[in-house]
């Protein structure tokens, strides 16, 4: 069931991939999820956290909101998927990980240009992050 | 009353180098003004700017650049700024100035 | 001073991969300009006027002398033999080829060194005090906290792409040398009531476009929630922060628009959020940070030749009377060498000088230098007895200039000489006004001036805070340089008021002859300052120097 504000989804079709772990897979709509649409503007106080994914939309990729929503969102115990989508660059896929996100779902064009082999090698680059080391050393 | 057009033409940073280029008339880049392809017109102006930012692989960031040409129809920059970038920092003799 | 464990040196090695990587797929189409960019400038490389720029980080200001020789190796090296200290305590390399640059960022890493967030819209190199660990009025030390952030800020993943750059300063001293209430976030080290260290904590300041002074956020923050409290400071800015004008998209105007009040509630709320989420870092890790800051071993010496050399080296004297500060070892100096040589490019430094302070440092200041934000380097730990030997070598290494703080001791940006961003040049009028007043021998009898200038509208040069400052910018086709009074630095920061109309590049230093005169006429005493004179008289007297009635008329 779909969320009666989110946005049309008629321009999820073929033409978007999903990245997900590493890996592209052809975006489709699993009509069984119950799913929410947000953009950068979202206040985290408003979103229903009881979906099972939330999709976050990045306008353009230099708009950085959709990382500290994310990052909320997972402070908020929110536990079901989230997606970014947007043409995010490949360097940004490793910081949208470590925010929460599981997927990216990136237009076919910019899968052309940017292609698996590139998001597959800067994922080690969650790894080894100060972040991470400065809260659990 | 419609101003009088300012010849451009138009100069972008060289994408591996750094430096200052100009666009010539053979689709090339070249490391000297003298050589560029003048603009007459408005409309002139808008294709070889499309044409040159065609080239994103060999350089940065084209744009237009307004010109005076002498008696030889040479054009030479009018703007200081486009002067200093045609000649090289002030404080030390670097940059173009040193191979004229 | 900090020095990389492993961790520390395998995450600035992978750093610079990656933009191997990165400098890789522009080359293939991958990357467009418009992606590769912000990627280049989170790395420190700009595109300016007739080459790229390579910023490099000196973190807080601070570096040992193996570092300053590899900086100057990379001058000679991939550079023109030279490079510029900035008013941001970093440096950077006017002329490197884009192939180069992931080849340098392989050489800066095998001595602990990077270019990491020295531009683009994330949290910038973290800056400080530059007599940090060796000033007599510190209350405490700020560079383990600046090193914290150091750590905390680096490829954060919620702040790399802000609305806007982001720059934190620290000080230690209630002497604010870092200029703290001009940074997006101002931090004073301060003891509460019960003698707990933590933080006075500013927001909102900044030079530019609209100059602020920044606002009080928080009174008092317990050292131990720096983190997740500056987190809640961030998280709030990059939802928040405007995007829609790149003009309008510094914390300062968010502060300016929503009001302090407003953003102070929005802050505790994500505090207590990242409170809750946020695990402190270890005893263990903050001990080892600290552990590194450690003063060194001062040695006992006997300074009597300090004092015979000052009786009898007029030379030796003066230097040490305007290039030294009190060190909290009694025995011991803060020297700072002056990158402000007249006639020369202020904070340039050649090769050969980075090597000989490198040298001076290892041998006579335990092994550490600093860069001031006023493009000076500093040796931190100087023992008074080794003062003379080392005025002897910066003399014989054109360093000895004995102007700091000195009219001639100017802050300025590189203005149109190289940055694409600049509207008029700043380097020539810094020269031409110190060679003015060097000349007449009058730099020591104006006294302390700071006369500050910038090149264009976003305050490089930090002309907003200069008792005099300078502003470039066109008019008409031309350079046009446009006159401030009264800036002040320093925690009772302001904001220079502006005199009037702007002067040509010919009419400037006359003018600036005319208000240096009226000065030195209308002052009570020697001892009482430009700006103290400023302060008593108003800014009248000055302005009709600045615009005498005879141009006024002809102007009009």
């Amino acid at each position: 069931m779909l969320h009666k504000q989110q946005k049309a989804f008629s321009n999820i079709t073929a033409k978007s991939i999903i990245v997900r772990n590493g890996f592209f897979e052809k975006a489709e709509i699993d009509n069984s999820k119950n799913i929410l649409e947000i953009d950068g503007n979202a206040k985290i106080s408003q979103i229903d956290l009881s979906k099972d994914m939330i999709i976050i939309e990045f306008e353009k990729f230099a708009d950085g909101r959709g990382f500290s929503l994310a990052k909320l969102l997972r402070q908020n115990r929110f536990e079901g998927v989230i997606r970014a989508k947007g043409n995010l660059l490949v360097d940004q896929y490793p910081l949208a990980i470590r925010c929460g996100f599981d997927e990216i779902e990136i237009s076919l064009a910019h899968a052309q240009r940017q292609p698996q082999n590139q998001w597959q090698e800067v994922l080690t680059r969650t790894n080894n992050n100060y972040l991470d080391r400065l809260m659990l050393a | 009353m419609a101003r009088k057009f300012i010849e451009k033409i138009v100069t972008a940073n060289d994408l591996l180098q750094g430096d200052v280029i100009y666009f010539t008339k053979d689709n090339i880049w070249s490391r000297n003004h003298q050589d560029a392809i003048i603009a007459h017109t408005i409309e002139q102006a808008n294709e070889l700017l499309e044409k040159a930012e065609q080239q994103q692989d060999r350089i940065v960031g084209a744009y237009l650049s307004d010109v005076f040409l002498d008696e030889a129809q040479i054009a030479s920059p009018l703007h200081f700024r486009e002067i200093f970038r045609a000649r090289g920092p002030s404080n030390y003799f670097h940059g173009k100035q040193t191979n004229i | 001073m900090y020095q990389y464990n492993q961790f520390d040196k395998h995450f600035v090695a992978n750093r610079a991969k990656q933009f191997r990587s990165q400098v890789m797929r522009r080359l293939d189409g991958s990357l467009s300009e418009e992606e590769f960019r912000p990627l280049r400038l989170m790395n420190g490389l700009y595109l300016q006027l007739h080459a790229y720029m390579l910023r490099v980080a000196i973190p807080y200001g601070s570096l040992n002398s193996k570092q300053m020789h590899q900086l100057a190796y990379i001058a000679n090296k991939y550079d023109k033999d030279y490079a510029h200290f900035t008013t941001r305590q970093n440096i950077q390399y006017n002329w490197p080829k884009l192939k180069d640059v992931p080849d340098i960022l392989d050489d800066l890493a095998k001595v602990d060194m990077h270019a990491i967030q020295t531009s683009g819209n994330c949290i910038r190199n973290v800056t400080s005090d530059h007599f940090a660990g060796a000033s007599i009025d510190e209350i405490a030390d700020p560079r383990p906290s600046a090193e914290l952030l150091r750590q905390y800020s680096t490829d954060h993943p919620q702040f790399q792409f802000l609305p806007r750059k982001f720059k934190i300063a620290i000080s230690g001293s209630p002497n604010d040398r870092a200029v703290i209430k001009s940074h997006d976030i101002g931090l004073l080290m301060k003891y509460d009531e019960s003698g707990n260290l933590g933080y006075e904590i500013y927001i909102g300041g900044g030079l530019g476009r609209s100059p602020f002074v920044g606002k009080l956020l928080k009174g008092f923050l317990p050292k131990a929630d720096l983190l997740p409290y500056i987190e809640g400071i961030m998280v709030v800015y990059n939802l928040n922060g405007r995007r829609d004008n790149k003009y309008k998209a510094r914390i300062k105007i968010l502060v300016h628009e929503n009001g302090i009040e407003k953003i102070k509630q929005e802050v505790e709320e994500n505090f207590l959020i990242q409170k809750q989420n946020f695990k402190q870092p270890s005893d263990k890790l903050i001990s080892a940070i600290n552990e590194r800051f450690k003063l060194p071993d001062f040695k006992q010496a006997n300074i009597d030749n300090y004092k015979i050399e000052l009786k009898q080296n007029a030379q030796f004297s003066n230097f040490i009377k305007n290039n030294i500060s009190e060190h909290k070892n009694k025995d011991y100096s803060i020297i700072s060498v002056s990158l402000k040589n007249i006639g020369e490019t202020p904070g340039d430094a050649t090769s050969k000088q980075m090597q000989i302070l490198a040298n001076l440092a290892k041998q006579y200041s335990h092994d550490e230098l600093r860069i001031s934000h006023e493009q000076n380097i500093i040796l931190p730990h100087v023992h008074k007895s080794d003062l003379p030997k080392v005025f002897k070598e910066l003399q014989k290494a054109n360093l000895a200039t004995n102007n700091i703080g000195l009219i001639s001791d100017i802050i300025a940006c590189p203005g149109m000489d190289y940055c694409s961003l600049a509207t008029a040049r700043s380097i020539p009028i810094a020269k031409q006004i110190a060679k003015h007043f060097n000349e007449l021998n009058l730099e020591e009898e104006i006294g302390q001036l700071k006369l500050k200038i910038s090149g264009c509208i976003n305050a490089c040069g930090h002309h907003h805070v200069g008792h005099i400052g300078i502003l470039g910018l066109e008019k008409q086709g031309k350079e046009s340089y446009q006159i401030t009074l009264g800036g002040e630095e320093n925690l009772s920061m302001n904001i220079g008021k502006r005199a009037g109309p702007g002067f040509s590049s010919d009419e400037l230093l006359p003018a600036i002859k005319r208000l240096i005169e009226a000065y030195l006429s209308l002052r009570q005493n020697p001892d009482e300052s430009f700006l103290a004179s400023y302060k008593r008289l108003g800014e009248k007297p000055f302005i009709n120097a600045l615009y005498p009635k005879e141009e006024k008329a002809n102007v009009a």
